[in-house]
Parts: C-alpha cells; structure tokens; sequence
C-alpha cells in the first residue's frame, strides 16, 4: 500500500497558491498518493483550479496517485473558519502540508504620481517595496476584527490551532507564506489588529514573521515544522484590476528591468516564486533547522531560481504572541457551542 | 429513538405512533395523521414502524448473523433479503422510502399554500420545521442544495423563509444562525435564478432583478433547436410555468410577515436594492455552472424587449399559448406534474387563472401529497413522488440473481412488486401537442400516473419481468401481463436510442436528443449542469443493454434490429469510458456506480477481465480505488468535481457497486473481492439490516438524493453473486 499524504494549501486559486500545488506534485515521492485540498472562497474557482491541476499531473507524467477534495473557506469569517476544521476533521485523520498562503489587502487603486516619482528617483526601491499602493484604513470584518489582520494572520493562526491535531497526526509541515516587504516598521505594538494602518498588507506579513517566530519551537515538539518563506515579487491576479494592458506591461518591464539592475527578488513567475514555500516543505533541512531564518524564492540575473535565507527581526513577538494567545481563547468561548448536533445520519 | 437537533432545542413534534402511511395500486404514497381514537384499530405497517423507529417493530432474529463465527456471504445476503422484506407495502407491492436530499422542494408546497392562503395542517407544520432544522448545517446553521452541502445561498434562504412563514420567531436561535450565514454569503441578492424567482412571487424581491424566461420561446417554430420542445423534459416543464409568472410578474401582497422578512434576509434594506443590477449576481459559493456570455447577452436584449418593445398581442399570445401547455401537463400527470418543482409553478398558474376554490386548484391539493413524505427527521417534499418502479425492478431482479426467488418465503415479495410492475405501464397516450412522445408500452421512474417515460426505468421493468415470466415457480402469475406488451415496451424503449446525429447509440433518460448539446449555453439555472436537453447517460445505456440482451435471449422479437441497437450502445459505451478506465456517474455517486453498470453491461454481452480491455481498465480503475478496509466510499465531490473523491469511509452501497463490477468481470484476485464482501458482512446488525451511512444518488452533477433501498438492494445482489460465483470456496 502507498504512503497517503494530505496537502492544505489555502488561496489555491491564486497565482502563488496553484504553484505551490504545482511544484509540490512534482516534488513528492512518486510512491506517495497525493491530495490535494484546494481552498478557495467560491466554486467556480476550485474547479477551475483542480482542473489545471489535473492538466499538470498529466503533463509531468506523475505516477503515483493525485486525489482532490475543497473546501470553501472565508478567513474573513470565523464560523467559516470553524467550518473548515469541521470538515477536514470529519475526511481526514492527518495533515502532512498546510501551506498558509491566502491574503488581502483592502487595496483602493494606484497612486499613480508617487508612483511615477518612485520609478524615477529610484527604481529597485519603487518595484521591490512599493509604497503607492493604496490601502484603506480601518476596514474591520463582520467579526469585528481589523479585517486584513483576520485574513491574514489571526484566521490562519486559529485555523491552525484548531486544527493541530491532524498536524500533529501527520508530522506536518506547516509553511506561512510571508512577504518580503513584512518590514518591522509597518508595525505598531499599539495597533495589533493594523487597523490604524495604511500599510495593513505589509503589517500583516510582518505580524505573520513574528508568530512564526513565536511559535515553532512549540510546534517542533509535538513533531510539527513550521517555516516561513517570501514568493520574492511575482504577478499576482490580485492586483490586476487596476491595471490595463499598458501599466501591465508597464509593470512586467519594470520587473525585468529590476532583475537587470542586480534585483533576485524579482521571480515575476508564479512558479518561481513557489520555490521557496516547496522547498523547504520537501527537500531542505534534514534536520529540520534554520526554521528561525526566512527562506526567500530568488532568481539570478539569468532566470536561474535559488533560495535565499535572511534573519527575522524579533522584536515584539512576545508581545504579538500574548496578543493572539488571548483572542484564541477569547474565540474559543464564543464558538465552544457553535457546532450542533444537527444532521445526524438517519 | 436518535436525539435530535430538533428534540434539544425542545421543538413541537407529532405523535410517531399517528402516523399511517397510505400506499394505493398505482403507488400512490400518502402519509394520514390519525385521531387519537383510531391509532389502536388501525395498525402501522413495518415500514413505517421500522422508518419512525417504533420499538414494536418486529426485528427479525435470523439463525446465524454477523456476530457468528461462522457468518457467510450466504448468511448475509439471506438475513439483509429477510430485513427487506419487511420494507414493502404488501398490498401495493412498492417499497416506500423518503427519497429526500434536495432542499429547495418544499418552498414550492408551503410558498403556493402561502400565496393562496391555505393553512398547511398542524402535524405537517410541525413535521416540516423538524426536518430543515435537523438538516441545518452543524457548523454555519445555514442550509445548502442538498442536505449534506455547504450553505449556500439558495438553500439559506429559502429554507430560513419557510421557517418564517410557519411561524418560526426571527430571533429564534434556528433563524438567528442561519440569517448570519445568509448575510456572510451576501444575503438573499447572490441568489441563483429558481430562488430569485420565488422570492419574487413572494414579494421578498423585484421581478426586474430576475432573468427572464421569456414564454415567446413556444411560439417559435419547432424545427429551431431553441424551442423548448426539444429541451430536456424537466427543464421545459419548470420553465414553461415559470415563463407565465415571469411574463405576468405575479407578486403576492405585501402583509407584515413578508415585510419583516424584506428586512432580514438582504445586507441593505430593502428600498435601498436596485434589484435590475442584480439579475446576474449569484454567490461564488452557489455558483456551480456560470452563466456563457452568450446568454448574459442574450438576457439583456431580451430584458430591451420585454420592457419597450414587446406588443401587447404577443404577451396575449404566448401567455394563452403557455397555459393551454401547463392543462397539458396537468392533464397528462393527474395534477402530479412531472415533479415537485415545476406542480407547485404550475399550481400557482392554476390558482392565479381558476382561483383557490377551483377543481382543478383543489386537486393541485390532492395532489401535493404524494411527494410530501414523513420520516424521523421530519417531513420534506421529495425529489420526486417515489422511486416505486425503479426499486421494484431492481427488486425482483436481485432476489432472481442472488437465488432467493427460489425460497418460498420470498414469493410474496416478488409476486408483489412483479404485480406492480405490470400495473404501472403505461396504457394512454398523452393528450396530442403536449410535446411528449408516444408513451404507451413504457415504465416510468416512479408511478403510472406521473406518466413520463425514462429509458433505464423500461429496460429494467421489462428485465424483471421477464425473470418472474421464465420462472415455472411463478407460474400462476406470468399472465398479468402479456407478450404483446412487452414487446411494446421494447418498441418506446428502441425508439428512445439516440440513432441520429447526437450521441450516436447512447440512450438518455425521458427522450432522444432532440437538439444539439451546445444548448448548454443557454443554461440559465446557475445551479445544475447538463439540464437544457437530454444527454446521453452511461446508466441509462448500459441498463438499456442489460433490459435488450435479457430480452433478445428470451425472445425472438425484433431478434436482428436488438442485435444492431445492442451493439451500437455498446460502441458508444466503450467509447466514453475515460482514460483512467473509469466512468463518471449521473445519477448515482460517482465512478463506482457506473462501473458497475458499465461492466455488467459488458458482461451481458461476454466481455470480462481475461479478454476485454475495456474491462480491464474499469476493473484496475476501482480496484486502485480500494480503501484499506476493504470497502469503497465515493464523496458527493466526485459528482461535483468529476473526479473520484474517497468518503471519510467506506460505504455499504459503494463497495456493493464495486463488487460487483468485479464479480461479473470475472476479476482475477479473489482476495480483492473477499475483502469487499468482509465490510458488507461486518457492516450488517445482527438482524440483517445495514443502516444508512451516506446518500447514495445525485442529479444534475450538484445535488444528492437519497435511495433508501440501495443499501438493501446492492448488497444483497454483491453478496449473491458472490455466493453463487464462489460456492465452496465464499467467505
């Protein structure tokens, strides 16, 4: 009989997400019988997503099996949430990869001036840490959390925790993806939920680097290994409705033009930026060590792909973790009688 | 008795030792709630005893069960054939059950109640909240499609609003979970088209929010693959009577209720909704079939239309046209309706055009009945009104091939259901212009009087038949039917093989193709896939293969034409098996139960493991499917995903299917097939029942159905095969 493996890889249907399943198809032991769980908010997208999926499987010729299942999850929503675990609980008894991949922004457009003015003065800078995105501020969730801050970090963070035993079942490998702008000054120990913020998307990465930091020494001794990786700069659908065929190309020449001035940051290929994330769940550390570092998808000034390590400012992290332990259990008791005993199978 | 959901929030619920369920001739299943004062003179049959899961139900105690040592396949086919037995209405022959699974039936029978302002009976009320709050989803208390979905938007709302309009209290904690679920998905806005429409006859939304169903469509000619003539029956039959309330606009009056609602099922308030912006705004989590741009397209130039330029004579026209068809269907099913979906539109017209103390409405009340069926959750409407001809079909059959039509114990049984078969066939013809075929000679899915013919329902009838007819035991009542019906029934069931230009040699389900499939693009529903006209359908084929071969060996009618039509169907049979050796599953959950039916069709004509590839590939493809108990468990997302998706378990009814598939191909390992027939064993009580685990069918690629008798049926055929296959050497 085959070893089964399970893999969760939220957001599956963006450009990153539908790459990771990709290069982990690829990477895992050809004996292994793989699923694939494709989360996404709507259908039409999980079929979509599995449907490439199955093109692919065909396409690198894998012979050992490839299963699908989905669930639909809205990080945004805490039921949902519960839902999820609720489902997954009830397929499967163990977990082997969860990639925590899915996250917003509360974009708003382009500001297209300092845009222009960033490209100009400085044009590695204004492509690798952009900072005239939009962003608006204050957009809570129907939960009453700072939404960006729920997507990304706290609705992760307590899926996770709900879902620990089947991790733990399967010896998972749990890979938070991170970002490379998560700079340590998006952040304010004040406003935990980024919700003062006009760089929530970058907060949040930020918040995402600290909990990682801050919690896989415990996960390490119940047998689970958690990394946190950055996809480098690469297209992201998500952006895309606010540029036309002109700022597209406008923005894939800067890409390449980054990559010209010396940048490795600038993947611009989904597939390559799901280096890192695939990497470190398959092939790197034996041992399982350097998890405190951030492994990075990077290419050469030849397109060639490496991963690229860097140091993890702590600073904060006690505080960051005091800060979800608390909502963990706050949450924990306002969903203890959620669950019905509804549906029961007659 | 199970505690419920229903019975921990201490919900109203009737008396289980009430009810009577009432089953005629034709099949007829009606549920009475008797006065108190009849209840002892007026027994309960076992059926109904055994589904509320009454304690006088009498538990049959067979010599050897499963928890013997010395337990066989034998044992257990006989004890599971013994426990059915006891499922059958003995004087109508049928085999009642609760086919339930969909969750928007019931809207129709408590909206068009509502609308006309006819109080729904106090025991049905009650029965009606049980079964959707016991159905509630555990996690969100939203509702779904079907009872084990996701909550979606169309089964939230609907099933929220009939909790309302029974008088459950907008903060009880039922309707307080589901509206939250209701407002994360969007609200009531990202509805799909059926549920924009009744919320719109319900005056909780605006008719210009709702895409339209233009009834224009019959007035075209008929040579045009548009018209809705040439659509898949049921299609045609819920757009024909929605058609007429789409062009009339019918809202019913606002009252407090309905206000109150307005105001708790959107994210907005109500007068703040510019609905036209939302006729195509459906909820992701909905969406299975999006819409083509072709027919988004199409939708705004016919939305121009109707609004400036459509004349007053043509709305005349086709509204007359319109329900001239409606009196046909009604006329051709007794008010039945093809199924609950489209009687409760066509109900709603007929109260609109006669009123509500009209012959033709209050039959619609008769009628109504048939579908609405109690059981221990509570009372739902059903997919359809029974699974009567099917079950019994597959009832006789089993019990021939499993040897146990030989046991004098189970004559009865099969005298029974073999004597509804011959009373269900069709002997009238459909009233002329009802867009139907010539039906006469034909078996439906259900009973007589619903009328529609389907193509596997014929072959599996006519194969019954034939085997209580061939059998000397069965002597005295081969002559309730004759040859000369049989042989009508292989003319609709020959005229029903796509022999043209569509599908070539495949059989679909009521009719032939009558028009191209890239129809498909006009798909409105949202929700289902493959309903704008028939399809070919591996079952229908392969069952259509299994009636003709039986036939064609028992007689010599038509013997060279059933030759030819067999081998078409099998041409076209082998060719859509997909790569992986597998066949994906319509009306069954999933690539296990067409296997089976396409294997056993290929063994039918002596294709097996050893010299057929096509069975090869199937066989290996379930076996690869195993689970590591030995059994087979297909999740509901294989239907939805095209693509085999294991259950959190394996299932009785899956690892019967596969097993089958293996026995008749003659498949090579032993041990494959020993390990199957273990979890059949050991899954079954010690009285020979196998309880439910999972829902077993599935429609239109999105929405699953119950068949309680599967679990019955299967097994017992897997384990007689078996039996008889292995003798000395079963397990």
């Amino acid at each position: 009989m085959s070893t089964r493996k399970v893999a969760v890889i939220t957001g599956t249907n963006s450009n990153l997400g539908i790459n990771i399943a990709y290069r982990l198809i690829e990477r895992e032991s050809p004996s292994t019988r793989l699923t694939i769980v494709v989360t996404s908010r709507t259908l039409p997208r999980v079929r979509e997503v599995i449907e490439l999926l199955k093109k692919h499987v065909k396409k690198v010729n894998r012979v050992g099996l490839v299963d699908y299942d989905y669930i639909l999850v809205d990080f945004t929503n805490m039921v949902s949430i519960l839902s999820a675990y609720y489902e997954l609980k009830k397929q499967y008894k163990a977990i082997h990869y969860l990639f925590i991949n899915a996250a917003q922004g509360v974009y708003d457009g382009i500001d297209w001036f300092n845009a222009v003015k960033d490209v100009m003065m400085n044009p590695l800078d204004a492509v690798t840490y952009p900072t005239y995105k939009i962003q608006k501020v204050g957009v809570k969730s129907a939960d009453g959390m700072g939404l960006v801050f729920q997507a990304n970090v706290f609705g992760p963070y307590y899926f996770i925790h709900k879902i620990l035993p089947l991790l733990q079942e399967g010896n998972a490998i749990i890979v938070w993806v991170s970002s490379i702008m998560s700079l340590p000054k998006y952040l304010s120990l004040q406003d935990m939920e980024l919700l003062k913020s006009n760089a929530s998307y970058e907060g949040s990465k930020r918040l995402v680097d600290l909990v990682h930091l801050g919690t896989y020494k415990e996960m390490k001794k119940i047998g689970i290994h958690q990394y946190v990786v950055h996809p480098g700069i690469f297209t992201s659908h998500s952006f895309f409705k606010f540029l036309n065929v002109f700022t597209y190309y406008g923005m894939l020449f800067l890409f390449y033009f980054a990559r010209l001035l010396g940048s490795k940051w600038h993947n611009i290929d989904g597939y390559k930026a799901a280096n890192a994330p695939v990497y470190v769940a398959t092939l790197a550390n034996p041992h399982f060590d350097n998890q405190d570092v951030k492994f990075g998808s990077a290419t050469s000034l030849d397109g060639i792909e490496y991963i690229d390590r860097a140091d993890i400012d702590p600073t904060g992290m006690s505080d960051v973790m005091a800060y979800m332990n608390t909502m963990t259990e706050e949450w924990d008791e306002k969903l203890k009688n959620q669950i019905t005993n509804s549906r029961v199978p007659i | 008795m199970t505690t419920l959901y229903s019975d921990e929030l201490g919900l109203e619920k009737t008396n289980p030792k009430f009810w009577r369920l009432r089953t005629d001739q034709l099949g007829r299943e009606t549920w009475e709630y008797l006065p108190n004062a009849d209840v002892e003179k007026d027994p309960q049959s076992t059926f109904t005893q055994w589904l509320l899961q009454d304690e006088k139900f009498p538990f049959p105690t067979p010599e050897v069960t499963s928890e013997d040592d010395n337990f066989t396949a034998e044992n257990a086919c006989h004890n599971g054939a013994s426990f059915f037995k006891l499922l059958q209405e003995p004087d109508s022959g049928i085999f009642p059950c609760q086919y339930k699974g969909p969750m928007f039936m019931t809207i129709g029978y408590v909206a068009v109640n509502y609308i006309a302002g006819v109080q729904i009976p106090e025991h049905e009320r009650k029965e009606i909240i049980r079964y959707i709050v016991n159905t509630a989803h555990p996690v969100d208390g939203g509702w779904g499609l079907h009872s084990v979905d996701k909550s979606t938007v169309f089964g939230t709302v609907l099933n929220y609003v009939i909790l309302r309009l029974l008088g459950i209290p907008k903060d009880h904690v039922v309707c307080v979970r589901a509206r939250n679920t209701l407002h994360r998905l969007g609200g009531a806005i990202g509805a799909p088209h059926w549920g924009k429409s009744w919320l719109s006859l319900l005056n909780l939304y605006k008719w210009e929010g709702v895409n339209p169903a233009p009834p224009e469509t019959w007035l075209l000619p008929y040579k045009l693959p548009i018209h809705p003539g040439r659509w898949w029956v049921h299609t045609r039959a819920v757009y024909l009577p929605l058609s007429y309330l789409s062009l009339t606009r019918f809202q019913c009056e606002l009252n407090p209720l309905l206000k109150e609602i307005r105001q708790e099922i959107y994210t907005k308030p109500f007068d703040k909704i510019d609905f036209s912006k939302h006729r195509n705004t459906v909820c992701g989590v909905d969406l299975y079939y999006p819409h083509s741009k072709f027919l988004d397209v199409a939708n705004d130039v016919i939305v121009f239309y109707e609004k400036y330029i459509r004349p007053t004579y043509i709305y005349n026209k086709s509204k007359e046209k319109v329900y001239d068809l409606i009196k046909k269907e009604i006329e051709n099913t007794d008010s039945l309706c093809i199924a609950p979906v489209n009687q409760a539109f066509c109900a709603l017209v007929t109260y609109l055009e006669e009123g509500a103390h009209s012959m033709a409405f209050e039959k619609f009340q008769f009628r109504f009945k048939d579908a609405l069926f109690h059981g221990p959750q509570g009372m739902t409407v059903m997919g359809t009104n029974g699974v009567q001809t099917w079950d019994c079909a597959f009832a006789i059959q089993y019990f021939f091939m499993s040897n146990l039509a030989k046991l004098p114990e189970f004559y009865d049984t099969i005298a029974a259901a073999y004597k509804f078969l011959c009373r269900s066939q069709f002997d009238t013809e459909c009233i002329p212009d009802s867009f139907r075929d010539k039906r006469g000679g034909a078996w439906g899915f259900s009973t007589k009087t619903q009328g529609y013919t389907v193509s596997d329902c014929t072959a599996e009838s006519i194969k019954a038949i034939i085997m209580v007819r061939s059998s000397s035991i069965f002597k005295d009542i081969h002559n309730e039917i004759t040859d000369e019906r049989l042989y009508q029934g292989i003319d609709i069931l020959l005229s029903l093989q796509n022999t043209g230009s569509f599908e070539y040699g495949s059989f679909a389900t009521y009719e032939k193709i009558k028009a191209p499939l890239f129809m498909e693009k006009l798909n409105p529903a949202e929700v289902f896939g493959n309903i704008m006209v028939e399809y070919p359908y591996v079952e229908c084929t392969d069952s259509s293969v299994l009636g003709l071969t039986y036939f064609h060996k028992h007689y010599d009618y038509k013997k060279d034409e059933i030759s030819k039509r067999i081998k078409i169907a099998i041409d076209y049979l082998k060719a859509s098996q997909q790569d992986d050796g597998s066949w994906y599953g319509c009306w069954g959950i999933c690539f296990t139960y067409a296997g089976m039916f396409a294997i056993e069709a290929l063994h039918s004509i002596g294709e097996t493991y050893s010299n057929s590839e096509y069975v090869r590939k199937g066989c290996d493809f379930l076996v690869s499917k195993q689970m590591d108990d030995g059994g087979w468990g297909e999740s509901m997302k294989s239907s939805e995903l095209h693509n085999y998706v294991n259950s959190d378990k394996s299932l009785v009814v899956q690892t019967a299917w596969s097993l089958i598939a293996l026995i008749l191909a003659d498949y090579p390992n032993k041990k494959v097939i020993d390990r199957g027939i273990n979890l059949l064993k050991k899954r079954q009580t010690k009285h020979g029942e196998w309880k439910f685990e999972a829902v077993e069918g599935v429609f239109n690629h999105s929405c699953a159905i119950e068949y309680p008798s599967y679990r019955f049926l299967f097994p017992i055929k897997a384990l007689g095969l078996y039996t008889k296959k292995y003798k000395q050497t079963a397990i």
